[in-house]
């Protein structure tokens, strides 16, 4: 009886491989590792641009927010003695007052009319594309160059905006020496300059719903309002969900504007985080407390956009 | 060539990861300083037209009597200078001399930032007015020259002033106007109804410590006879601060010229919606260009019961400690500051000389030669302790404490005593500095 050799034993295969495939695996992994070390090579350049202009700032404010410099000679360890400061500091109270309140308002204003232009401009009409740039110029123009015509524009003696408001009525405003007046122009600067990186982004959402999800809902019968309630503004929702979180961190991080229109005036009534952080690093070169408001400006920001996060992906499991 | 995928992504890896390394290898090997070629100075300053052109005149015959070498005059808008200047260097990039306020000296000074002049111009203290000199000491030692000096002086709309019947204008400093006397003439131009209100006063932001002039003129002080003591908390701080509160709370100052914004009496004051304005010197060329419709006289600013007050205004250059070439740097600060050359710059930029021999002298001012002795005359009065207090390192701090507490006593948040409290705080944080 011719006896038959056993074939030699091999390695058994990694769990959850099917016998035989050990080979191709090892090639796959090979392929994979190398396109893997190529991606990695394409990212490099902006992880090397993000550590040097993003983390390693960040680390170093959050080493200065601990001492008291003036970013000359020799700094003073203080330990938490900044933040401690922080919490009886009421201008930075005010500041944050004022910032969530900018936010509060600016936010949702900027969403809305940003839909509403988009909702307008994404229909046939005579001169959609001159609109359409109209619209987006402010957001490519310099915020300073966009704040000193407004700060012309809504000055209470000069401006065009109380020569237009005071034949009506309305005015003369004192947008520059009462504080609620101040505020609301900040916020109507902001819309201008805002809207129209909204105004796109939304467009760009609106032209990704499938026409024929309209076609349906117009053979249904259904109204101008509740397709857009049904139909649009759900569709949209990731897109506002992005805007939320991109309007909320500008918002926070306002600067320009205020620093040319009213310098954070009158009193503290426009003074917002960015500008005292600048003010104090800056102007007063107080560069440990300025670091440890921009410490707590940052926390505040990530713990928002993280809230954020969690309830839409809630919403989205829902 | 024909690439496939992976070949491409391999080939453009390699390549950005070449790039990438040249890169980190360019940023290790160190920066070349400031970036000029050897022998060039960079002189960073800030100016208007007028002082750029005087600037460059100046820095061109420097070339000329010192042949190799080149003086870059780099320009900054004076709003970005502070922090510009202050990362570049902080992070040893800093230029081999600059333009820096009689305010600011004191800090650089104090961080061993600049270089002493001691062996260039500690000689010549005797060429300067003894408070621009007192101005760039520090520790007994110059750290800067006394480039120019300027100060504050009422402008007048004199077709106002003649529709509100207002004839009499101090023309010496002896005459100026009393403290009630202004009031009273600023009343005749409210009450004539010309524009917004009648005057407002240059006391915005940086110019904040402007306010202080109004402390002096009370009789006031912001230190002690030693010196090293706050004196804020007297009756006289409160008589200052209620009467500027009453500028606008009577309507004779408009409120949206208040100390945070950036709409300063010499903007307003083309538009006629002010009849007087607080201005220095150096803003008339630009004023000059703007006003068109009518013509401005200028007198001295108001006298209180302490008498007469002025601002110090002005600013001197400084050479880097880090400079690569200190010794050239200095001898072009001190070519700044001849008689000849601060003559120059004065005669062209309409600012004040801080120089003994030239005090005395008819400059051949460029624009409106005719106001400039007011000026002159109102420099007179700067109080030395006053001099003493805007050139103390810390400053700024006072400066920044006068914008915050007085927005907040002006709009009515905050009561006097509170305000001298936080301003108090502000000036032993100054003199500890």
């Amino acid at each position: 009886m011719a006896s038959v050799s056993s074939p030699p034993l091999e390695a058994p295969p990694p769990s959850g491989t099917a016998r035989g495939a050990g080979p191709r695996f090892a090639r796959m992994r090979g392929r994979r590792g190398r396109e893997a070390a190529a991606g990695l090579l394409f990212a490099a350049p902006a992880v090397a641009v993000f550590a040097v202009f993003m983390f390693w700032p960040l680390i170093r404010v959050v080493w200065l927010s601990f001492q008291q410099t003036r970013g000359f000679g020799i700094a003073k360890w203080v330990g938490l003695g900044n933040y401690q400061d922080i919490l009886a500091d009421t201008v930075f109270w005010r500041a944050l007052l004022n910032t969530a309140l900018y936010t509060a308002v600016s936010v949702p204003l900027c969403l809305v009319a940003g839909l509403a232009a988009a909702l307008l401009l994404n229909r046939a009409m005579p001169g959609r594309g001159l609109f359409r740039a109209v619209f987006y110029l402010p957001a490519v123009i310099s915020g300073v160059s966009s704040a000193i015509i407004a700060a012309w524009m809504f000055n209470e003696d000069l401006g065009v905006v109380n020569k237009v408001l005071e034949p009506l009525g309305l005015g003369p405003v004192h947008w520059q020496s009462e504080g609620m007046p101040a505020m609301l122009s900040l916020v109507a600067v902001g819309l201008w300059i805002g809207l129209g990186f909204n105004m796109v982004v939304y467009l760009a959402a609106l032209q990704g719903i499938p026409r024929h999800v309209y076609e349906a809902a117009r053979c249904d019968g259904a109204s101008w309002w509740q397709t857009l309630r049904s139909i649009t503004i759900p569709s949209l929702g990731p897109t506002t969900f992005f805007l939320v979180v991109i309007g909320v961190i500008n918002s926070f991080q306002v600067f320009d504007i205020v620093y040319v229109m009213t310098g954070g005036g009158p009193g503290n009534a426009t003074t917002m985080l960015v500008t005292y952080a600048y003010s104090t690093g800056f102007e007063q070169r107080q560069q440990g407390y300025a670091s440890a408001i921009g410490v707590v400006l940052y926390l505040i920001v990530l713990a928002m956009t993280l809230l954020q996060w969690r309830v839409n992906k809630r919403r989205d499991v829902a | 060539m024909d690439l496939n995928r992976r070949q491409f992504l391999r080939t453009a890896g390699s390549a950005v990861a070449g790039v990438a390394a040249a890169n980190a290898l360019a940023a290790c090997g160190g920066s070349s300083g400031e970036g000029s070629a050897p022998g060039t100075l960079t002189f960073t300053v800030w100016g208007s037209d007028a002082e750029m052109a005087a600037f460059n005149t100046l820095a061109r015959a420097f070339e000329k009597q010192n042949s190799g070498t080149k003086v870059k005059v780099e320009q900054l808008p004076f709003d970005q200078l502070r922090s510009a200047l202050d990362a570049r260097l902080q992070s040893g990039q800093g230029p081999d001399l600059f333009r820096v306020t009689y305010n600011d000296i004191g800090l650089y000074s104090s961080q061993g930032v600049l270089h002493d002049l001691s062996t260039t111009v500690g000689g010549e203290s005797s060429a300067f007015n003894d408070a621009m000199w007192a101005a760039v000491q520090y520790d007994g030692k110059p750290y800067g020259v006394p480039h120019h000096t300027d100060t504050s002086a009422v402008l007048y709309n004199k077709k106002h002033f003649a529709k509100a019947g207002i004839k009499d204008v101090p023309t010496t400093l002896d005459e100026a106007w009393t403290w009630e006397e202004f009031i009273e003439v600023a009343e005749k131009l409210k009450a004539a109804g010309l524009g917004a209100a009648p005057f407002g006063v240059n006391w915005q932001q940086a110019g904040a410590f402007r306010w202080l002039n109004w402390l002096w003129q009370a009789g006031g002080k912001a230190l002690g006879p030693d010196g090293t003591s706050v004196a804020l908390d007297s009756p006289q701080t409160r008589e200052a601060l209620a009467f500027t509160k009453a500028f606008y709370d009577k309507g004779l100052m408009p409120k949206n010229i208040m100390i945070k914004t950036n709409n300063s009496p010499d903007l307003v004051f083309p538009s006629q919606k002010i009849s007087m304005a607080f201005v220095g010197d150096f803003l008339l060329p630009d004023l000059m260009s703007r006003v068109k419709a009518f013509e401005f006289g200028a007198t001295y600013l108001p006298k209180g019961a302490g008498g007469a007050a002025a601002d110090l205004g002005g600013n001197a250059v400084v050479v880097n400690a880090e400079s690569k070439d200190p010794d050239t740097a200095a001898a072009f600060a001190k070519f700044l500051v001849t008689a000849e050359n601060m003559k120059l710059f004065c005669e062209q930029t309409t600012v004040l000389p801080t120089r003994k021999d030239l005090a005395g002298q008819k400059l051949a001012y460029a624009v409106r030669p005719d106001l400039m002795p007011v000026y002159q005359q109102q420099a007179t009065a700067m109080p030395p302790d006053l001099v003493k207090l805007v050139t103390l390192p810390g400053f700024s701090g006072v400066n920044d404490a006068l914008v915050q507490q007085l927005e907040t006593y002006f709009t009515g948040g905050q009561a006097a005593d509170q305000t001298i409290s936080a301003l108090t705080q502000a000036v032993q944080k100054a003199l500890s500095a």
